[in-house]
């Protein structure tokens, strides 16, 4: 398969989400599963993308004002609240690891896999949610920062994406909303070099506590030879990867369990998302995987 | 640019120095390993706010030290007397705090390098800091106290 049809499926990836309003918010009689929004969704957008037009869906049911400009709106999952500036699948990956085994049972009773998560709103934000003031503008600009900071940390310098013309960057956006890999790619492309200084990862840690590392990760290693997945793993969470023991935990991204034997940026240049950053999930493994690999 | 470790020095430097501590408009100052917490008054075109919350810290990333800050306004909510504050996000934060408009301003998530939780702050995008600072080498030893001229005191004081 080449690199290509790989970011056509990575690039395909999609999620079931259901989103219901939290039961204080809604009017008398008004019931959770009665105004429950199902979507399906890329894996690799924001999520927040598509609030404007959940929020018009169930309106009419609330009995708060969701205009109200000294209110915030947020998603959570099982009441934790998510971070709207990772993509969807990124937080999927992540959060799924809350509970596996339990999950586990579940989605063998349910054919369809949804992801359920609820609409709430406060005057305060939880910690580390940030908030959305100017709408579809502000989730453009925020990508464009990630990119800006991913092309330093690949080229040392933002020179690549600082010098997109305003004709390329609303390229770029809208091929994030309207789904367009080709204008995608043809302007990633412009900013991701054959051999980089440092390679743009972001690692979600959800156990004990939503946790992120963002370490500097070279292409490669004093010796000359490249890195390999399992080298920054193991020196980010040597506790959890210990050499030849059975380790509790795996590394997913855009939801396929990566060998940790892989080239990290062979593993970039195909699963990098739309805000240019190779996002890692640690999530635990089942009982059935655990007893899979204690049995070897 | 800066190196990590030189920018602890001169961070050190400027604690001891006591240079942000005589500014008239904070109000406090805390050090911590390798960031500086600040307090400070706004500026007077903002009179319903009711302070500032600056962070002082290095950007791994960029390798320049980066400028963080969080508005607090006077709680609307309360109708007594009391000193009640919240937390702001207001949508043009630059415009409110005369903060001059070629500083890229934005909401931002900082990972904090030690608890690796998510923080919500304004940031001043710091990729052109070392053609704003001057990144030759004479300036090298006092980057940080120049930066701090730019970034923060040309607008706060």
């Amino acid at each position: 398969m080449s690199i290509n049809d790989i970011r056509q499926l990575v690039w395909q990836g999609a999620l079931n989400v259901q989103i219901t309003v939290k039961p204080t918010l809604l009017a008398v009689d008004e019931s959770p599963k009665d105004c429950a929004v199902n979507l399906r969704i890329p894996r690799d957008i924001y999520l927040t993308c598509y609030l404007p037009a959940i929020i018009n869906r169930v309106r009419d049911s609330l009995r708060v004002d969701l205009d109200d400009e000294e209110q915030h709106i947020w998603l959570e999952f099982e009441n934790v609240p998510l971070y709207w500036n990772y993509p969807a699948g990124v937080l999927y990956d992540s959060m799924i690891g809350l509970n596996p085994s339990e999950r586990e049972d579940k989605d063998a009773e349910n054919s369809l896999e949804v992801w359920r998560l609820e609409l709430a709103q406060g005057p305060k934000l939880p910690p580390g949610v940030i908030p959305l003031t100017g709408g579809l503008q502000q989730i453009r600009s925020y990508l464009m920062h990630q990119w800006k900071q991913a092309c330093f940390i690949l080229n040392g310098s933002s020179k690549q994406v600082m010098s997109l013309s305003m004709q390329e960057s609303s390229r770029f956006w809208e091929s994030v909303v309207t789904r367009d890999q080709e204008n995608f790619i043809y302007v990633a492309n412009k900013v991701i070099p054959f051999k980089p200084r440092f390679i743009p990862v972001i690692i979600h840690q959800t156990l004990p506590e939503v946790k992120l590392f963002q370490p500097v990760t070279v292409h490669s290693k004093d010796d000359g030879t490249r890195t390999k997945l399992i080298d920054l793993i193991q020196a980010q969470f040597p506790n959890l990867f210990q050499k030849d023991h059975v380790t509790l935990s795996k590394v997913v991204s855009n939801g396929i369990e990566l060998p940790l034997t892989e080239d990290l940026y062979d593993l970039y240049n195909r699963l990098f998302s739309l805000d240019g950053f190779l996002h890692l999930s640690i999530c635990l493994i089942t009982d059935s995987e655990y007893a899979e690999e204690a049995s070897k | 640019m800066i190196s990590y470790q030189r920018y602890c020095d001169q961070l050190h430097q400027l604690y001891d120095s006591k240079t942000l501590q005589n500014q008239i408009v904070v109000q406090v100052v805390r050090l911590l390993d390798d960031s500086i917490l600040l307090q400070t008054a706004v500026p007077s075109t903002a009179k319903d706010l009711s302070h500032l919350e600056l962070k002082i810290t290095y950007s791994q990333v960029y390798q320049e030290p980066l400028l963080l800050l969080r508005v607090w306004r006077k709680d609307q909510s309360q109708e007594d007397e009391s000193d009640f504050v919240s937390l702001w996000f207001p949508q043009d934060v630059s415009a409110l705090l005369g903060i001059d408009k070629s500083f890229q301003l934005e909401l931002d998530a900082v990972v904090s390098p030690t608890s690796h939780l998510q923080e919500t702050w304004y940031s001043i995008h710091p990729c052109d800091t070392a053609e704003i600072v001057g990144d030759q080498a004479k300036y090298a030893d006092g980057y940080l106290n120049r930066w701090l001229s730019v970034f923060l005191f040309s607008w706060l004081i």
